[in-house]
Protein backbone atom coordinates (compact mmCIF):
# COMPACT_ATOMS: atom_id res chain seq x y z
CA UNK A 1 0.00 0.00 0.00
CA UNK A 2 1.62 3.49 -0.75
CA UNK A 3 1.54 5.70 1.95
CA UNK A 4 2.81 8.93 0.34
CA UNK A 5 0.11 11.25 2.21
CA UNK A 6 2.42 10.49 5.37
CA UNK A 7 5.49 12.33 5.68
CA UNK A 8 8.78 10.76 5.09
CA UNK A 9 10.20 11.82 8.70
CA UNK A 10 7.26 8.93 10.14
CA UNK A 11 9.39 6.38 8.00
CA UNK A 12 12.81 7.88 8.85
CA UNK A 13 12.15 8.03 12.48
CA UNK A 14 10.82 4.58 12.43
CA UNK A 15 13.79 3.44 10.56
CA UNK A 16 16.21 4.75 12.96
CA UNK A 17 14.22 3.73 16.09
CA UNK A 18 14.41 0.23 14.61
CA UNK A 19 18.07 0.86 14.29
CA UNK A 20 19.14 1.92 17.89
CA UNK A 21 16.68 -0.29 19.67
CA UNK A 22 18.53 -3.26 17.78
CA UNK A 23 21.95 -1.55 18.83
CA UNK A 24 20.67 -1.95 22.69
CA UNK A 25 19.46 -5.78 22.35
CA UNK A 26 22.55 -6.87 20.40
CA UNK A 27 20.33 -7.87 17.30
CA UNK A 28 22.04 -5.90 14.36
CA UNK A 29 23.78 -7.46 11.29
CA UNK A 30 26.94 -5.74 10.59
CA UNK A 31 25.04 -3.91 7.74
CA UNK A 32 22.48 -2.40 9.58
CA UNK A 33 25.49 -1.73 12.20
CA UNK A 34 26.94 0.68 9.40
CA UNK A 35 23.61 2.08 8.53
CA UNK A 36 23.43 3.13 12.26
CA UNK A 37 27.01 4.16 12.41
CA UNK A 38 26.54 6.93 9.09
CA UNK A 39 23.53 8.43 11.02
CA UNK A 40 25.18 8.87 14.53
CA UNK A 41 27.74 10.49 12.55
CA UNK A 42 25.46 12.91 10.20
CA UNK A 43 25.52 15.27 13.10
CA UNK A 44 26.01 16.65 16.90
CA UNK A 45 22.06 16.58 17.22
CA UNK A 46 21.86 13.13 16.42
CA UNK A 47 24.92 11.89 18.69
CA UNK A 48 23.20 13.47 21.22
CA UNK A 49 20.11 11.87 20.69
CA UNK A 50 21.81 8.32 20.31
CA UNK A 51 23.98 8.74 23.71
CA UNK A 52 20.61 9.72 25.47
CA UNK A 53 18.89 6.57 24.43
CA UNK A 54 21.32 4.15 25.29
CA UNK A 55 22.27 5.91 28.27
CA UNK A 56 21.28 3.10 30.69
CA UNK A 57 19.69 5.51 33.72
CA UNK A 58 17.50 7.21 30.94
CA UNK A 59 16.40 3.37 29.15
CA UNK A 60 15.40 1.85 32.69
CA UNK A 61 13.69 5.05 33.76
CA UNK A 62 12.01 5.19 30.52
CA UNK A 63 10.93 1.24 30.65
CA UNK A 64 9.82 1.91 33.96
CA UNK A 65 7.83 4.67 33.13
CA UNK A 66 5.65 2.28 29.90
CA UNK A 67 5.41 -0.35 32.82
CA UNK A 68 3.45 1.76 34.89
CA UNK A 69 0.59 2.32 31.70
CA UNK A 70 -2.48 0.11 32.37
CA UNK A 71 -2.95 -0.89 28.77
CA UNK A 72 -5.47 -3.30 29.19
CA UNK A 73 -7.23 -1.27 31.94
CA UNK A 74 -7.76 1.82 29.80
CA UNK A 75 -8.68 -0.05 26.65
CA UNK A 76 -11.49 -2.42 29.04
CA UNK A 77 -13.07 1.26 30.22
CA UNK A 78 -12.56 2.66 26.93
CA UNK A 79 -14.84 -0.29 25.42
CA UNK A 80 -17.04 -0.35 28.68
CA UNK A 81 -17.84 3.77 27.85
CA UNK A 82 -18.63 2.67 24.72
CA UNK A 83 -16.00 4.86 23.02
CA UNK A 84 -15.69 3.30 20.36
CA UNK A 85 -19.03 2.62 19.26
CA UNK A 86 -19.91 6.54 19.82
CA UNK A 87 -21.78 7.37 16.39
CA UNK A 88 -24.27 4.22 17.39
CA UNK A 89 -25.54 5.83 20.73
CA UNK A 90 -27.20 7.89 18.98
CA UNK A 91 -29.28 5.39 17.95
CA UNK A 92 -30.77 3.98 21.28
CA UNK A 93 -33.24 7.08 21.47
CA UNK A 94 -36.43 5.22 22.20
CA UNK A 95 -38.31 8.01 19.88
CA UNK A 96 -36.35 7.47 17.10
CA UNK A 97 -36.33 3.58 17.04
CA UNK A 98 -39.76 3.30 17.47
CA UNK A 99 -40.31 5.84 14.43
CA UNK A 100 -37.70 4.07 12.42
CA UNK A 101 -39.36 0.74 13.25
CA UNK A 102 -42.74 1.85 12.24
CA UNK A 103 -41.87 3.61 8.82
CA UNK A 104 -39.48 -0.22 8.22
CA UNK A 105 -42.72 -2.65 9.19
CA UNK A 106 -44.57 -0.28 6.67
CA UNK A 107 -42.01 -0.31 3.53
CA UNK A 108 -41.59 -4.08 4.37
CA UNK A 109 -45.13 -4.39 3.92
CA UNK A 110 -45.28 -2.18 0.90
CA UNK A 111 -42.19 -4.57 -0.80
CA UNK A 112 -43.66 -7.44 0.58
CA UNK A 113 -47.01 -6.44 -1.76
CA UNK A 114 -44.86 -5.23 -4.48
CA UNK A 115 -42.87 -8.31 -5.13
CA UNK A 116 -45.61 -10.64 -4.87
CA UNK A 117 -47.12 -9.60 -7.59
CA UNK A 118 -44.78 -8.80 -9.73
CA UNK A 119 -42.84 -10.68 -12.58
CA UNK A 120 -40.04 -13.38 -12.50
CA UNK A 121 -37.07 -12.12 -12.66
CA UNK A 122 -36.69 -9.48 -10.44
CA UNK A 123 -34.61 -11.17 -7.47
CA UNK A 124 -32.94 -9.26 -4.49
CA UNK A 125 -29.60 -10.84 -4.97
CA UNK A 126 -26.61 -10.07 -7.27
CA UNK A 127 -27.22 -12.50 -10.39
CA UNK A 128 -24.18 -12.68 -12.58
CA UNK A 129 -24.45 -14.84 -15.64
CA UNK A 130 -21.22 -13.89 -17.41
CA UNK A 131 -18.09 -13.79 -15.20
CA UNK A 132 -15.94 -12.85 -18.46
CA UNK A 133 -17.67 -9.38 -18.10
CA UNK A 134 -17.62 -6.83 -15.95
CA UNK A 135 -13.82 -7.36 -14.81
CA UNK A 136 -11.76 -4.86 -13.26
CA UNK A 137 -9.22 -2.52 -15.43
CA UNK A 138 -6.38 -2.66 -15.87
CA UNK A 139 -2.74 -1.19 -17.92
CA UNK A 140 -4.19 -0.77 -21.05
CA UNK A 141 -3.42 2.27 -23.18
CA UNK A 142 -2.33 3.07 -27.56
CA UNK A 143 0.07 5.73 -28.85
CA UNK A 144 -0.91 6.95 -31.51
CA UNK A 145 2.78 8.62 -33.08
CA UNK A 146 2.20 11.99 -35.31
CA UNK A 147 2.62 10.43 -38.67
CA UNK A 148 -0.52 7.94 -38.29
CA UNK A 149 0.75 4.90 -36.50
CA UNK A 150 -1.40 3.51 -33.80
CA UNK A 151 0.74 0.93 -31.10
CA UNK A 152 -1.67 -1.02 -28.79
CA UNK A 153 0.87 -0.69 -25.26
CA UNK A 154 -1.28 -3.02 -23.86
CA UNK A 155 0.37 -6.36 -25.35
CA UNK A 156 3.88 -4.68 -26.27
CA UNK A 157 6.71 -6.36 -25.41
CA UNK A 158 8.95 -3.59 -22.38
CA UNK A 159 11.78 -2.10 -24.10
CA UNK A 160 11.82 0.27 -26.62
CA UNK A 161 8.75 1.18 -28.79
CA UNK A 162 8.85 1.91 -32.63
CA UNK A 163 8.43 6.11 -32.46
CA UNK A 164 8.98 9.25 -35.35
CA UNK A 165 10.03 12.87 -35.20
CA UNK A 166 13.48 11.40 -33.88
CA UNK A 167 12.27 10.62 -30.41
CA UNK A 168 13.16 7.60 -28.27
CA UNK A 169 9.87 6.33 -26.43
CA UNK A 170 10.54 2.71 -24.05
CA UNK A 171 8.43 0.84 -22.42
CA UNK A 172 9.59 0.24 -18.99
CA UNK A 173 7.36 -1.67 -17.01
CA UNK A 174 3.58 -2.94 -17.39
CA UNK A 175 1.71 0.17 -17.96
CA UNK A 176 4.72 2.68 -17.93
CA UNK A 177 5.69 4.76 -20.92
CA UNK A 178 9.31 6.65 -20.33
CA UNK A 179 9.80 9.33 -23.34
CA UNK A 180 13.95 10.07 -23.17
CA UNK A 181 15.28 13.23 -23.47
CA UNK A 182 16.35 13.85 -26.71
CA UNK A 183 18.18 17.14 -28.32
CA UNK A 184 17.79 15.65 -31.81
CA UNK A 185 14.04 15.35 -31.80
CA UNK A 186 13.34 17.91 -34.75
CA UNK A 187 9.77 18.36 -35.44
CA UNK A 188 8.63 20.39 -32.50
CA UNK A 189 5.11 20.62 -34.02
CA UNK A 190 4.45 17.40 -34.10
CA UNK A 191 2.36 15.46 -30.89
CA UNK A 192 1.83 11.75 -30.13
CA UNK A 193 -1.84 11.04 -28.79
CA UNK A 194 -1.61 8.68 -25.56
CA UNK A 195 -5.07 7.04 -24.91
CA UNK A 196 -6.86 4.69 -22.51
CA UNK A 197 -10.16 2.90 -23.39
CA UNK A 198 -12.71 2.19 -20.75
CA UNK A 199 -11.66 0.12 -17.99
CA UNK A 200 -7.45 1.31 -18.94
CA UNK A 201 -4.72 3.39 -16.91
CA UNK A 202 -1.47 3.94 -17.86
CA UNK A 203 0.95 6.16 -16.88
CA UNK A 204 4.09 8.18 -19.00
CA UNK A 205 7.08 9.82 -18.64
CA UNK A 206 7.18 13.11 -20.81
CA UNK A 207 10.11 13.90 -22.43
CA UNK A 208 11.08 16.74 -19.82
CA UNK A 209 10.31 14.35 -17.26
CA UNK A 210 7.18 15.54 -15.86
CA UNK A 211 5.26 12.10 -14.82
CA UNK A 212 1.44 11.42 -15.87
CA UNK A 213 -1.08 9.10 -14.65
CA UNK A 214 -3.77 8.54 -17.14
CA UNK A 215 -7.64 6.99 -15.58
CA UNK A 216 -9.60 5.01 -17.53
CA UNK A 217 -11.47 7.06 -20.85
CA UNK A 218 -8.47 9.30 -21.19
CA UNK A 219 -6.87 11.02 -24.02
CA UNK A 220 -3.64 12.77 -23.69
CA UNK A 221 -1.42 14.73 -26.79
CA UNK A 222 1.60 16.37 -26.17
CA UNK A 223 4.49 16.54 -28.10
CA UNK A 224 7.32 13.98 -28.19
CA UNK A 225 10.18 17.15 -28.30
CA UNK A 226 8.60 20.14 -26.10
CA UNK A 227 9.74 23.60 -27.36
CA UNK A 228 12.01 26.27 -26.34
CA UNK A 229 9.96 28.75 -24.77
CA UNK A 230 7.16 26.14 -23.41
CA UNK A 231 5.55 22.73 -22.64
CA UNK A 232 1.79 22.11 -23.65
CA UNK A 233 -0.26 19.44 -23.35
CA UNK A 234 -3.92 18.04 -24.59
CA UNK A 235 -6.16 16.47 -22.30
CA UNK A 236 -9.85 15.09 -22.28
CA UNK A 237 -10.32 12.38 -19.31
CA UNK A 238 -8.63 12.39 -15.78
CA UNK A 239 -5.27 12.40 -14.99
CA UNK A 240 -2.56 13.39 -12.53
CA UNK A 241 0.36 15.49 -12.94
CA UNK A 242 3.89 15.40 -11.54
CA UNK A 243 5.10 18.66 -13.37
CA UNK A 244 9.62 18.94 -13.81
CA UNK A 245 10.38 21.98 -12.52
CA UNK A 246 11.33 24.34 -15.17
CA UNK A 247 10.52 27.86 -14.42
CA UNK A 248 11.92 29.27 -17.98
CA UNK A 249 9.23 26.75 -20.11
CA UNK A 250 6.00 27.22 -18.43
CA UNK A 251 3.35 23.74 -18.31
CA UNK A 252 0.31 24.39 -19.62
CA UNK A 253 -2.27 21.85 -20.17
CA UNK A 254 -5.83 22.60 -22.20
CA UNK A 255 -8.94 21.25 -21.52
CA UNK A 256 -11.14 20.57 -24.25
CA UNK A 257 -13.01 23.25 -23.79
CA UNK A 258 -10.47 25.65 -24.08
CA UNK A 259 -9.49 25.98 -20.45
CA UNK A 260 -6.24 26.53 -19.67
CA UNK A 261 -3.97 25.28 -16.37
CA UNK A 262 -0.55 26.55 -15.96
CA UNK A 263 2.28 25.74 -14.05
CA UNK A 264 5.53 25.42 -13.21
CA UNK A 265 6.63 22.74 -11.30
CA UNK A 266 3.84 20.96 -9.28
CA UNK A 267 1.65 18.29 -8.54
CA UNK A 268 -2.15 18.64 -9.59
CA UNK A 269 -5.25 16.38 -10.94
CA UNK A 270 -7.61 17.38 -13.69
CA UNK A 271 -10.58 15.80 -14.33
CA UNK A 272 -11.93 16.71 -17.14
CA UNK A 273 -14.56 14.15 -19.18
CA UNK A 274 -16.58 15.25 -21.84
CA UNK A 275 -19.84 13.41 -20.28
CA UNK A 276 -19.72 15.22 -17.00
CA UNK A 277 -21.36 18.32 -15.95
CA UNK A 278 -18.33 19.97 -13.85
CA UNK A 279 -14.45 19.70 -14.69
CA UNK A 280 -12.28 20.21 -11.63
CA UNK A 281 -8.35 20.94 -11.21
CA UNK A 282 -7.12 19.81 -7.88
CA UNK A 283 -3.97 21.66 -6.95
CA UNK A 284 -1.82 19.27 -4.18
CA UNK A 285 1.67 20.78 -4.01
CA UNK A 286 3.06 23.99 -6.01
CA UNK A 287 0.95 26.27 -7.61
CA UNK A 288 -1.42 26.67 -10.30
CA UNK A 289 -3.12 29.27 -12.74
CA UNK A 290 -6.52 28.16 -13.85
CA UNK A 291 -8.23 29.83 -17.00
CA UNK A 292 -10.38 30.49 -20.00
CA UNK A 293 -11.89 33.10 -21.99
CA UNK A 294 -13.72 34.65 -19.20
CA UNK A 295 -11.99 33.79 -15.83
CA UNK A 296 -8.65 33.62 -14.28
CA UNK A 297 -7.89 31.86 -10.64
CA UNK A 298 -5.31 30.56 -9.19
CA UNK A 299 -5.35 27.90 -6.73
CA UNK A 300 -2.76 27.27 -3.49
CA UNK A 301 -2.53 23.53 -2.54
CA UNK A 302 -5.02 22.23 -1.27
CA UNK A 303 -7.71 23.75 -3.15
CA UNK A 304 -9.92 23.01 -6.21
CA UNK A 305 -11.09 24.93 -9.50
CA UNK A 306 -14.47 24.02 -10.71
CA UNK A 307 -15.46 24.57 -13.96
CA UNK A 308 -18.93 25.08 -14.50
CA UNK A 309 -20.65 26.20 -18.18
CA UNK A 310 -17.56 28.60 -18.55
CA UNK A 311 -17.44 29.68 -15.16
CA UNK A 312 -14.74 29.03 -12.67
CA UNK A 313 -14.99 28.67 -8.55
CA UNK A 314 -12.53 28.11 -6.28
CA UNK A 315 -13.15 25.54 -3.34
CA UNK A 316 -10.93 24.03 -0.77
CA UNK A 317 -10.58 20.21 -0.68
CA UNK A 318 -10.58 18.33 2.49
CA UNK A 319 -9.43 15.15 1.35
CA UNK A 320 -7.26 15.16 -1.56
CA UNK A 321 -7.06 10.75 -1.42
CA UNK A 322 -10.64 11.37 -2.36
CA UNK A 323 -9.34 13.05 -5.81
CA UNK A 324 -6.09 11.35 -6.12
CA UNK A 325 -7.00 7.48 -5.13
CA UNK A 326 -7.14 6.38 -8.18
CA UNK A 327 -3.39 6.40 -9.02
CA UNK A 328 -2.77 4.72 -6.30
CA UNK A 329 -5.41 1.91 -7.57
CA UNK A 330 -7.99 2.92 -4.71
CA UNK A 331 -11.55 3.92 -5.37
CA UNK A 332 -11.98 6.20 -2.77
CA UNK A 333 -15.58 7.45 -1.64
CA UNK A 334 -15.44 10.10 1.07
CA UNK A 335 -19.43 11.25 1.25
CA UNK A 336 -20.07 10.29 -2.46
CA UNK A 337 -23.20 10.30 -4.24
CA UNK A 338 -24.58 6.95 -5.90
CA UNK A 339 -24.33 8.64 -9.41
CA UNK A 340 -20.30 10.07 -8.70
CA UNK A 341 -19.73 6.48 -8.07
CA UNK A 342 -21.25 4.77 -10.37
CA UNK A 343 -19.59 6.86 -12.76
CA UNK A 344 -16.32 5.75 -11.97
CA UNK A 345 -17.18 2.10 -12.17
CA UNK A 346 -18.99 2.31 -15.62
CA UNK A 347 -15.44 3.53 -16.34
CA UNK A 348 -13.22 1.01 -14.82
CA UNK A 349 -15.25 -2.35 -15.28
CA UNK A 350 -16.91 -0.87 -18.66
CA UNK A 351 -20.25 -1.54 -17.25
CA UNK A 352 -23.97 0.16 -18.53
CA UNK A 353 -25.62 2.04 -15.59
CA UNK A 354 -29.09 1.79 -15.50
CA UNK A 355 -31.05 3.59 -11.72
CA UNK A 356 -34.43 2.19 -11.00
CA UNK A 357 -34.10 4.29 -7.77
CA UNK A 358 -32.82 8.24 -6.43
CA UNK A 359 -30.37 7.28 -4.04
CA UNK A 360 -30.19 10.14 -1.94
CA UNK A 361 -27.59 8.13 0.51
CA UNK A 362 -23.87 9.36 0.55
CA UNK A 363 -21.22 6.72 0.93
CA UNK A 364 -18.16 6.28 2.24
CA UNK A 365 -15.60 3.04 1.28
CA UNK A 366 -11.58 2.77 0.05
CA UNK A 367 -11.36 -0.20 -2.25
CA UNK A 368 -8.79 -1.41 -4.20
CA UNK A 369 -9.90 -0.65 -7.74
CA UNK A 370 -8.40 -4.52 -8.70
CA UNK A 371 -11.51 -5.89 -6.42
CA UNK A 372 -14.04 -8.08 -8.79
CA UNK A 373 -17.03 -5.70 -9.31
CA UNK A 374 -19.30 -8.43 -7.13
CA UNK A 375 -16.99 -7.37 -4.21
CA UNK A 376 -17.14 -3.62 -4.66
CA UNK A 377 -21.60 -3.94 -4.81
CA UNK A 378 -21.09 -6.20 -1.80
CA UNK A 379 -19.17 -3.48 0.27
CA UNK A 380 -21.76 -0.48 -1.01
CA UNK A 381 -24.77 -2.52 0.07
CA UNK A 382 -23.31 -2.92 3.51
CA UNK A 383 -25.07 -0.41 4.89
CA UNK A 384 -28.65 -1.08 3.31
CA UNK A 385 -29.18 1.94 1.75
CA UNK A 386 -29.17 0.35 -1.86
CA UNK A 387 -29.00 -2.62 -3.66
CA UNK A 388 -27.70 -3.62 -6.74
CA UNK A 389 -28.12 -6.10 -9.68
CA UNK A 390 -25.97 -7.12 -12.38
CA UNK A 391 -27.35 -8.80 -15.63
CA UNK A 392 -24.67 -9.37 -18.21
CA UNK A 393 -22.73 -5.47 -18.72
CA UNK A 394 -25.30 -3.79 -16.79
CA UNK A 395 -25.95 -2.99 -13.14
CA UNK A 396 -29.04 -1.62 -11.75
CA UNK A 397 -29.06 0.45 -8.89
CA UNK A 398 -32.20 -0.32 -6.74
CA UNK A 399 -33.61 0.89 -2.98
CA UNK B 1 11.78 -11.77 11.29
CA UNK B 2 11.18 -8.37 10.98
CA UNK B 3 9.62 -9.27 7.39
CA UNK B 4 7.21 -11.48 9.33
CA UNK B 5 6.33 -9.25 11.82
CA UNK B 6 5.25 -6.48 9.12
CA UNK B 7 3.09 -8.74 7.54
CA UNK B 8 1.15 -9.53 10.50
CA UNK B 9 1.05 -5.92 11.41
CA UNK B 10 -0.38 -5.35 7.84
CA UNK B 11 -2.95 -8.00 7.98
CA UNK B 12 -3.87 -6.55 11.17
CA UNK B 13 -4.48 -3.16 8.80
CA UNK B 14 -6.98 -4.73 6.80
CA UNK B 15 -8.86 -6.02 9.05
CA UNK B 16 -8.94 -2.44 11.19
CA UNK B 17 -9.77 -1.07 7.55
CA UNK B 18 -13.23 -3.56 7.45
CA UNK B 19 -13.99 -2.68 10.93
CA UNK B 20 -13.22 -5.64 13.23
CA UNK B 21 -12.46 -5.04 16.82
CA UNK B 22 -9.41 -7.53 17.34
CA UNK B 23 -7.46 -4.95 14.94
CA UNK B 24 -8.47 -2.44 17.12
CA UNK B 25 -7.50 -4.17 20.28
CA UNK B 26 -3.91 -5.35 18.51
CA UNK B 27 -3.67 -2.06 18.04
CA UNK B 28 -4.50 -0.44 21.01
CA UNK B 29 -2.03 -3.22 22.44
CA UNK B 30 0.60 -2.09 20.44
CA UNK B 31 0.40 1.48 20.58
CA UNK B 32 -0.89 2.72 23.66
CA UNK B 33 2.09 2.56 25.83
CA UNK B 34 3.98 4.25 23.37
CA UNK B 35 1.60 6.86 22.30
CA UNK B 36 1.20 8.05 25.65
CA UNK B 37 4.99 8.66 26.48
CA UNK B 38 5.22 10.42 23.39
CA UNK B 39 2.35 12.50 24.67
CA UNK B 40 3.81 12.44 27.91
CA UNK B 41 7.33 14.30 26.37
CA UNK B 42 5.21 17.38 25.07
CA UNK B 43 3.06 17.64 28.26
CA UNK B 44 4.92 16.46 30.97
CA UNK B 45 1.40 14.84 32.63
CA UNK B 46 0.79 11.76 32.81
CA UNK B 47 -2.38 11.71 32.93
CA UNK B 48 -3.22 13.94 30.33
CA UNK B 49 -1.12 11.65 28.28
CA UNK B 50 -2.87 8.61 28.43
CA UNK B 51 -5.88 10.72 28.16
CA UNK B 52 -4.66 11.73 25.10
CA UNK B 53 -3.15 8.41 23.77
CA UNK B 54 -6.72 6.93 24.39
CA UNK B 55 -8.74 9.70 22.06
CA UNK B 56 -6.54 9.03 19.69
CA UNK B 57 -7.71 5.75 19.17
CA UNK B 58 -11.03 7.28 19.13
CA UNK B 59 -10.24 9.10 16.23
CA UNK B 60 -8.68 7.41 13.98
CA UNK B 61 -11.06 4.34 15.01
CA UNK B 62 -14.25 6.85 13.23
CA UNK B 63 -11.81 6.63 10.11
CA UNK B 64 -10.85 3.07 10.07
CA UNK B 65 -12.01 2.98 6.44
CA UNK B 66 -9.56 4.81 5.18
CA UNK B 67 -6.35 3.24 7.05
CA UNK B 68 -4.93 0.09 5.60
CA UNK B 69 -1.60 -0.52 6.29
CA UNK B 70 0.39 -1.01 9.82
CA UNK B 71 2.41 2.40 8.93
CA UNK B 72 -0.01 4.28 7.99
CA UNK B 73 -2.23 3.89 11.05
CA UNK B 74 1.00 4.43 13.39
CA UNK B 75 1.71 7.45 11.52
CA UNK B 76 -1.63 8.71 11.79
CA UNK B 77 -2.14 7.75 15.55
CA UNK B 78 1.41 9.92 16.18
CA UNK B 79 0.35 12.78 14.06
CA UNK B 80 -3.02 12.95 16.42
CA UNK B 81 -1.02 12.36 19.40
CA UNK B 82 1.13 15.28 18.36
CA UNK B 83 -1.34 17.87 17.49
CA UNK B 84 -3.86 17.46 20.35
CA UNK B 85 -0.68 17.13 22.78
CA UNK B 86 0.32 20.78 21.57
CA UNK B 87 -2.79 21.84 22.20
CA UNK B 88 -2.67 20.60 25.49
CA UNK B 89 0.30 22.32 25.90
CA UNK B 90 -0.77 25.54 24.82
CA UNK B 91 -4.02 26.20 26.49
CA UNK B 92 -2.28 24.68 29.70
CA UNK B 93 -0.04 27.73 29.22
CA UNK B 94 -2.42 30.26 28.52
CA UNK B 95 -4.44 29.22 32.04
CA UNK B 96 -1.49 29.10 34.22
CA UNK B 97 -0.58 32.38 32.35
CA UNK B 98 3.01 32.13 32.55
CA UNK B 99 4.91 32.55 29.29
CA UNK B 100 7.11 29.85 29.02
CA UNK B 101 8.89 29.11 26.02
CA UNK B 102 7.98 25.74 24.62
CA UNK B 103 11.44 25.17 22.82
CA UNK B 104 13.91 25.99 25.61
CA UNK B 105 11.49 24.76 28.60
CA UNK B 106 12.48 20.89 27.75
CA UNK B 107 15.28 20.37 25.58
CA UNK B 108 15.98 21.09 22.11
CA UNK B 109 13.84 17.61 21.00
CA UNK B 110 12.77 18.26 17.51
CA UNK B 111 9.83 16.22 16.40
CA UNK B 112 11.63 13.33 14.92
CA UNK B 113 13.42 13.17 18.24
CA UNK B 114 10.24 12.63 20.38
CA UNK B 115 8.99 10.15 17.68
CA UNK B 116 12.05 8.11 17.45
CA UNK B 117 12.34 8.04 21.44
CA UNK B 118 8.80 6.54 21.96
CA UNK B 119 9.27 3.93 19.13
CA UNK B 120 13.00 2.44 20.90
CA UNK B 121 11.37 2.30 24.28
CA UNK B 122 7.86 1.12 22.70
CA UNK B 123 10.49 -1.81 20.62
CA UNK B 124 12.33 -2.82 23.42
CA UNK B 125 9.48 -2.78 25.90
CA UNK B 126 7.86 -5.15 24.01
CA UNK B 127 10.24 -7.17 23.41
CA UNK B 128 10.61 -7.30 27.25
CA UNK B 129 7.08 -7.21 28.39
CA UNK B 130 6.50 -10.97 28.05
CA UNK B 131 9.24 -12.07 30.33
CA UNK B 132 9.25 -12.56 34.04
CA UNK B 133 10.57 -9.66 36.36
CA UNK B 134 13.64 -12.27 37.65
CA UNK B 135 14.47 -13.55 33.95
CA UNK B 136 13.19 -9.27 32.70
CA UNK B 137 15.92 -7.67 35.27
CA UNK B 138 18.79 -10.32 33.89
CA UNK B 139 18.53 -9.80 29.97
CA UNK B 140 18.17 -5.54 30.80
CA UNK B 141 21.22 -6.07 32.60
CA UNK B 142 22.82 -7.57 29.89
CA UNK B 143 21.72 -5.91 27.00
CA UNK B 144 21.89 -2.39 29.20
CA UNK B 145 25.19 -2.69 30.58
CA UNK B 146 26.98 -5.60 28.82
CA UNK B 147 27.57 -6.50 32.24
CA UNK B 148 29.03 -10.46 32.14
CA UNK B 149 27.76 -13.62 33.93
CA UNK B 150 29.98 -13.00 36.82
CA UNK B 151 29.57 -9.13 37.23
CA UNK B 152 26.04 -9.98 36.87
CA UNK B 153 26.11 -12.81 40.05
CA UNK B 154 27.76 -10.28 42.42
CA UNK B 155 25.35 -7.62 42.01
CA UNK B 156 22.12 -9.91 42.57
CA UNK B 157 23.93 -12.81 44.84
CA UNK B 158 23.85 -15.38 42.71
CA UNK B 159 25.12 -18.01 41.19
CA UNK B 160 26.36 -17.70 37.91
CA UNK B 161 25.15 -20.70 36.63
CA UNK B 162 21.77 -19.29 37.65
CA UNK B 163 22.35 -16.44 35.50
CA UNK B 164 23.11 -17.89 32.97
CA UNK B 165 20.14 -20.13 33.37
CA UNK B 166 18.05 -17.11 33.54
CA UNK B 167 19.78 -15.48 30.29
CA UNK B 168 18.80 -18.30 28.52
CA UNK B 169 15.32 -18.74 29.31
CA UNK B 170 15.26 -15.03 28.54
CA UNK B 171 15.95 -15.54 25.44
CA UNK B 172 14.25 -18.42 24.79
CA UNK B 173 10.69 -16.65 25.87
CA UNK B 174 11.82 -13.69 23.60
CA UNK B 175 12.27 -16.35 20.78
CA UNK B 176 8.51 -18.05 22.32
CA UNK B 177 7.00 -13.99 21.96
CA UNK B 178 7.90 -14.44 17.89
CA UNK B 179 6.53 -17.56 17.29
CA UNK B 180 2.58 -16.94 18.25
CA UNK B 181 2.74 -13.90 15.62
CA UNK B 182 4.40 -16.45 12.89
CA UNK B 183 1.37 -18.52 13.30
CA UNK B 184 -1.23 -16.32 13.13
CA UNK B 185 0.63 -14.97 9.78
CA UNK B 186 0.45 -18.50 8.73
CA UNK B 187 -3.49 -18.49 9.71
CA UNK B 188 -4.05 -15.24 7.28
CA UNK B 189 -2.10 -16.90 4.69
CA UNK B 190 -4.50 -19.46 4.61
CA UNK B 191 -7.59 -17.32 4.65
CA UNK B 192 -6.08 -15.52 2.04
CA UNK B 193 -5.31 -18.44 -0.04
CA UNK B 194 -8.81 -19.73 0.44
CA UNK B 195 -10.18 -16.39 -0.76
CA UNK B 196 -11.87 -15.39 2.76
Amino acid sequence: MKENRYSDMDNAASRTAYLIAGFIRHTLTEKEHDELDNWVNESDHNMQLFEDLTDEKNLAANLEWMDKVQTEQSYRAMQEKGAFKAPLKKFYNKKIWLAAASVIVLLGVFFVYRYTTSKPGSVEDIVTTDTTLLKPGGNRATLTLADGRVIDLTYAKTGAIESDSGSHVNKTADGELVYVKDSSATNTAALHTLSTPVGGQYQVTLPDGTKVWLNAATTLKYPPAFSNNERTVIITGEAYFEVAKNERKPFRVLMEDSTTVVVTGTHFNINAYQNEKEQQVTLLEGSVTVSNATNVTKLEPGTQALIKNKLITKDKVLDADEITGWKDGLFVFHDATIESIMMQLERWYDAKIIYKANIKQLFNATILRKEPLTKVIKLLELNGYVHFKIENNTIYVLP
Amino acid sequence: MRQEQNDNGNNYALLFQDGNEKALSFFYHEFYPALAHYSFQLTQNRPIAEEIASEAFVKVWRMHYKLNSYGGIKAYLYKIVHRDSIKAVISEQKRAKTHRNLQTETTSDTPFDNLVRSEVYRIIHTALKDLSPARRRVVIMYYLEGKTTGQIAQELNLHPSTIKAQKKDGFNELKKSFIKPMLWVFYFCIKIFLGF
